[in-house]
């Protein structure tokens, strides 16, 4: 008997000793997440203004009114459109770079690996402003090259039609390392014997991809089809800089708000119009969607497997 | 042993976590921020926000360092936030109560902000209303004036006027000294001075539209006489029938005629750089040209006028305000003064081509030494103030008929009424219905 509490009293301690191990994370969860959480719903129940005096209560007005509002539909096209162009794209080239980066025989792998993890770890306003200077379409590097092959010259980010295909590419450039870098991690724990014993039954390579590869390779790929779904719903900087970066006049939407990604939405209403209320719902709208978004995801992607 | 190790892991988890709350605890300062360390020292120091311009903020710098001269004991801790970001930073900092005790807002934005109690007042003893009154231009001032009482001193006062490149002007085969005085004889000019390649390619702009802002509120207030903002009806006039005089001539320059594209060199300073002939902007231009462009030979000129008008422009003003959460508002108001001084005014005049809200300085030659500030002078005469509810927001409205009608190639009238109607509901909402 004796034993036995004295057994549980020392776990007990060790519980209390993982608590307070874990309590400064958790503290400042609540701090930095939690509590600002909380205070952006409070706020998204009142017509709260930055500059303008009263503050009125009313309660879910925002929330009906978000759903009227044609910015707000126009917004979440936009970042369901770049959702659509981005994360596929993304997937299917860093996937592809990621098999062939793990071959064998392929010669300065480190190198190659190195070119295209640099957009990862470059800054991205930098980057985006870069790339602005390449789309311009009188003196850009793009147009340059178009009008050399004798191609259309599109205006770009001067063009309603063309301003988000070319921020999508960016966006691409920009993630397709962090991407290819997960798959290659994923792709070496994949067991050797199991594409040598598939070689000597006589498999072809697309065969071993598409029963091999794919199938165990599939808790990396819904992770990180998560992670980039999440990074296009919360999509700022390069719309924002390549739209309105600098002293250019240019509005943050773009042309006709062709490139008013939700998150722009959100700072548009929040810190432009000074509608802080209206703001702080949507920015829950968007907390929501991403929530049953990445749900969705794990149900549907997520296919178990055995060796 | 063991039982020591334990008891030294959980004071440092400890301590982390007092340190952690401790570092998350609210500081014991103010908005003058080292006041409390500060007065120690017997300094005030005054926090000083302001949107950045090439050619203002050099001023502001070389006016702080001379006002901490004159008033030893305070120092003018100065910030030039980039515009686009200068909204944002502040709005959250009033929002916080970490505000700097002075900043600068648009003229347009003042009544919200007193309404919305982040300003003080300027005390009788700095300087009185009368005062004000007598000294200032009037509609420098009228939009900081609630009550009697004055909200803050006008600054970066600004009017349109017609920057013509004379290079290219007399290219195109006009005499400088002789502009276009009427809307047509403009769009005239702005054809001619436009150029496109073979291959369609715009080449030279005729009109620089990078500033857009300049070109439809100009038209807007030149043929509605001023009169845009209907405050007491909660209303715009510009979907009028005279107002959409002023879409149409804007259709016609940049759709009909082609004298400039959101494509061409997008987002750049075309006329600074010497590919556009004209450009309508604010004579603080005049600094910026100096800067990116000091051997640029240009003229400027009154805005061409519609058909039947008389020449008029706009006139636009920011003010320096005083925070209300400032623990040292006499200090802070007496640098205010200071920025909006006739020494401060003359400075910001000759080095950054601002006008003067000081009456007392309209007339004096000096100020305006060659024929360009001539003109300049002059525009400040036949100015009409801009009479917006707001800033952003009002040009978002606004930013949008032009992009339909440039872009989209949309139906002036259904743009206008569009826009018009978004701007109503607007007004009508800051306004109370």
């Amino acid at each position: 008997m004796l034993g036995v509490r004295k057994k549980l009293s020392q776990e007990q301690k060790l519980a209390w000793v993982g608590v307070l191990f874990v309590l400064p994370a958790v503290i400042l969860f609540v701090i930095s997440v939690l509590i600002p959480l909380i205070q952006a719903f409070y706020m998204s129940l009142f017509d709260w203004s930055t500059i303008r005096e009263a503050k009125k209560f009313i309660f879910f007005k925002n929330y009906i009114d978000m759903f009227h509002d044609p910015k707000f539909i126009k917004s979440v096209a936009v970042t369901i459109m770049w959702t659509v162009g981005v994360v596929p794209t993304i997937i299917f080239l860093s996937l592809m770079l990621a098999l062939i980066l793990n071959m064998k025989s392929l010669r300065f792998k480190g190198l190659f690996r190195t070119i295209y993890f640099v957009p990862v770890v470059t800054n991205m306003v930098a980057a985006s402003f870069v790339w602005r200077w390449l789309f311009e379409p009188s003196h850009g590097v793009i147009n340059y090259f178009l009008s050399l092959l004798n191609l259309p010259q599109p205006g770009w980010l001067a063009d309603p039609q063309w301003a988000l295909p070319a921020m999508m590419v960016v966006g691409v450039w920009k993630q397709i390392g962090f991407a290819m870098v997960i798959f290659l991690a994923g792709l070496q724990t994949i067991p050797r014997d199991m594409f040598e014993a598939a070689y000597i039954d006589g498999a072809s390579g697309l065969t071993m991809l598409r029963k091999i590869t794919l199938p165990l390779l599939n808790p990396t790929i819904v992770f990180t089809s998560v992670m980039l779904v999440i990074n296009a719903f919360r999509v700022f900087t390069i719309p924002y800089v390549m739209s309105a970066g600098g002293f250019t006049y240019g509005e943050p939407g773009g042309p006709l708000d062709s490139t008013r990604v939700f998150v722009i939405h959100i700072y548009d209403y929040g810190f432009r119009q000074f509608e802080l209320g209206y703001a702080s719902a949507n920015a829950f709208f968007l907390l929501l969607v991403i929530l049953i978004v990445t749900v969705l995801q794990f149900k549907i992607l997520e296919k178990p497997f055995e060796y | 042993m063991k039982a020591v190790k334990k008891f030294i892991s959980m004071i440092l988890v400890l301590l982390l976590i007092l340190t952690t709350i401790a570092g998350c605890g609210k500081k014991a300062t103010n908005t003058t921020g080292e006041k409390t360390s500060e007065t120690t020292k017997q300094e005030i120091v005054i926090k000083h926000w302001q949107h950045h311009h090439e050619a203002r903020t050099p001023v502001v710098k070389e006016l702080a360092q001379e006002f901490e001269k004159s008033h030893p004991g305070i120092k003018i801790e100065f910030e030039a936030i980039p515009y686009d970001s200068y909204f944002d930073k502040l709005t959250t900092a009033l929002s916080s109560k970490t505000a700097a005790d002075v900043f600068q807002i648009s003229a347009l934005q003042a009544q919200e902000m007193i309404a919305g109690g982040y300003l003080q007042p300027m005390p009788e003893k700095v300087m009185s209303s009368a005062e004000i009154r007598n000294n200032f231009l009037d509609w420098t001032v009228s939009q900081a004036e609630k009550d009697g009482k004055y909200y803050g001193l006008p600054t970066d006062v600004q009017t349109i006027v017609l920057f013509i490149n004379n290079e290219l002007y007399k290219k195109a085969g006009f005499d400088p000294q002789n502009p276009p005085k009427d809307w047509n004889e403009f769009l005239t000019q702005a054809k001619k001075g436009t150029i496109v390649d073979s291959q369609g390619k715009m080449q030279q702009a005729g009109l620089d539209t990078r500033y857009k802002w300049a070109v439809y509120t100009l038209f807007i207030y030149q043929i509605l006489n001023g009169n845009v903002v209907d405050l007491v009806n909660k209303k715009v006039n510009y979907d009028s029938p005279q107002g959409l005089e002023a879409w149409n001539f804007i259709k016609r320059l940049m759709v009909d005629e082609k004298v400039d594209s959101p494509e061409f060199m997008q987002g750049q300073f075309k006329f600074e750089l010497g590919k556009a002939m004209f450009y309508l902007n604010h004579p603080v231009t005049v600094g910026r040209i100096k800067q990116m462009a000091p051997d640029l030979e240009y003229t400027v000129a009154l805005p061409p006028a519609p058909t039947g008008h008389e020449q008029t422009t706009i006139g636009h003003n920011w003010l320096y305000v005083v925070n209300k959460e400032s623990k040292n508002s006499e200090a802070a108001w007496e640098w205010v003064k200071f920025l909006a001084s006739e020494e401060a005014q003359r400075k910001f005049i000759q080095k950054a081509g601002d006008l003067p809200s000081l009456k007392s300085l309209l007339e004096d030659d000096s100020l305006f030494p060659d024929d360009n500030a001539k003109v300049i002078r002059e525009s400040l005469k036949i100015a009409v103030p801009t009479q917006e509810l707001g800033e952003n927001d009002v040009n978002q409205i606004r930013d949008e008929i032009w992009t339909k009608i440039v872009l989209k190639q949309a139906s002036v009238e259904d743009a206008v009424k569009q826009g018009a109607a978004a701007e109503n509901a607007l007004m009508q909402k800051k306004l109370g219905k």
